[in-house]
């Protein structure tokens, strides 16, 4: 509100002057800036953003006050606060004193608050599954290449959703036969699975992180899944090529013929004694302290 | 059905203007904003107007050549070609009004739904053929379910929306918003705005 409350000074268009850097923080300003490194390009990008909303301010009362204080027409760029003012005071149809003190701070409430919808707007949460619910009618895609785009995102994130949960399910059951005792060798044929849905999910991620958000790190959305043996990366990428292409288990599991040493090391990472409860909160610690 | 009509104060306001300098009016918005059925009506009230917006064709021609979506590195060269294709329908148009369905500047939002930067030839493009006003389409879906659940693709393209809007600030213009209304009353709306005749409704 403060940061909103000192642009009035100068008005629009925003200038370093008077700027307050929380303002160019802002996820929505950042979104738009065309460089968002750049200082200049978030102020310009602060600049749109205050005047799109001006030009949309919610309360129709007092658009034409709001967009006037600021600057915009019925105002000019460059004229001082007070003639502002008093031209936002006519266009509300107020005493300019009483618009001063009762309106005016309403005003900037309202325009601070829609620069925080603004910014929610841009909150990008890809680490969360999208939350789906019933579909009543169709939902035909618009003929926009705009459209097909965002449809598409859509697509390759239900696509890596899926792939995530399909090696959450393996991965648990590994531990739920670990933890049954069952057979050996189920044990084995499951884990084996999770190897290929793991994999199958590494390989959606960085398909997806590639094409669509490549500030998200494909390790952070594989590990989602659950947790696995510690692989280096080589032997991560060995696994994420023999399942890249939507490969079969068995196809999976023969182009990974012969590969005797990665094999153990998902397996017998596994099939290792789990550590005592308290040894696992002393690892915990120790980690968290690193 | 309502069927949206010139009125002969239109067509003569659209004759006068024929012989004159050009007039070109940009209508632009992000998906979901209603900007097909005001070009429709557009059309259908004579007014002159570009048909498809050729980004649709070229965007269908380098998906199938390329037999997947378009990565980033895909991007330099549709957007090229998606600009040049822009400036073609700018430069044909010589005398009077005529309505775009997007402008060379929605080149910005593009980009930056990407996250890429401007290309030099979009900036040169937009500060040459300048527009002689802009028109944003609010978005028509409050892109709330009734559990208040926002789908990621309506969040996405709530985005676009905002990044074509920016880009058209960003290229020094001053959009006019457009209500969320029915096509016809949103092209009153435009033609009041630029002193033309409203065309009639229910004719």
């Amino acid at each position: 509100m403060d940061a909103v409350a000192r642009l009035l000074r100068r008005g629009l268009p925003v200038t370093l002057a008077v700027v307050d850097p929380v303002l160019l923080e802002l996820r929505g300003v950042l979104a738009r800036a065309a460089d968002p490194g750049d200082e200049a390009s978030r102020i310009a990008a602060l600049d749109g953003t205050l005047r799109g909303l001006l030009a949309r301010f919610p309360d129709a009362r007092y658009a034409a006050a709001a967009r006037a204080l600021f600057g915009l027409p019925p105002a000019i760029a460059g004229m001082n606060l007070t003639v502002r003012r008093a031209l936002a005071a006519k266009q509300a149809g107020h005493e300019v004193h009483h618009f001063r003190k009762r309106v005016e701070p309403k005003l900037l409430t309202t325009l601070a608050a829609e620069l925080l919808a603004d910014a929610d707007r841009f909150t990008r949460s890809p680490l969360i599954a999208p939350r789906l619910a019933p579909v009543l009618a169709r939902q035909p895609v618009l003929a926009d290449p705009f459209a097909w785009e965002v449809a598409e995102q859509e697509e390759q994130l239900s696509l890596l959703w899926s792939a995530v949960y399909a090696a959450r399910a393996e991965l648990l059951a590994v531990e739920r036969l670990i933890s049954l005792r069952a057979e050996h060798v189920d044990v084995i044929r499951a884990a084996v699975t999770a190897a290929w849905r793991w994999a199958g999910a590494r390989a959606e991620a960085i398909s997806y992180t590639t094409a669509f958000a490549p500030d998200l790190a494909v390790d952070e959305l594989v590990a989602l899944a659950g947790w696995t043996p510690v692989l280096t990366p080589a032997q991560a990428s060995r696994l994420t090529e023999a399942a890249a292409g939507g490969m079969s288990r068995e196809e999976f599991v023969a182009h990974l013929h012969g590969e005797t040493g990665l094999g153990n090391t998902w397996t017998e990472g596994f099939l290792a004694e789990l550590p005592s409860p308290g040894q696992a909160r002393t690892v915990a610690r120790t980690s968290c302290s690193d | 059905m309502t069927v949206t009509s010139i009125i002969p104060d239109l067509s003569h306001a659209l004759a006068a203007a024929a012989a004159g300098p050009p007039r070109r009016y940009v209508i632009t918005g992000g998906p979901s904003s209603g900007k097909d059925d005001l070009i429709t009506a557009v059309h259908a009230a004579g007014i002159p107007c570009m048909v498809d917006e050729p980004g649709r064709e070229i965007y269908r021609k380098h998906r199938e050549r390329l037999g997947r979506h378009l990565l980033r590195e895909d991007r330099h060269e549709y957007s090229l070609e998606v600009l040049e294709a822009f400036v073609a329908e700018y430069t044909a148009h010589v005398h009077g009004i005529r309505f775009y369905n997007r402008g060379i500047p929605d080149g910005y939002g593009w980009e930056g739904f990407f996250g890429l930067k401007p290309t030099p030839e979009l900036e040169e493009a937009t500060a040459r053929f300048r527009y002689n006003a802009i028109f944003v389409l609010d978005p028509l879906d409050t892109f709330e379910d009734p559990d208040d659940i926002v789908w990621a693709k309506d969040r996405e393209i709530r985005r676009v929306h905002e990044l074509v809007v920016q880009g058209y600030y960003d290229a020094g213009y001053e959009p006019v918003f457009v209500a969320a209304d029915a096509a016809a009353a949103r092209l009153d709306f435009i033609c009041a705005n630029l002193r033309l005749p409203k065309p009639g409704r229910g004719v």
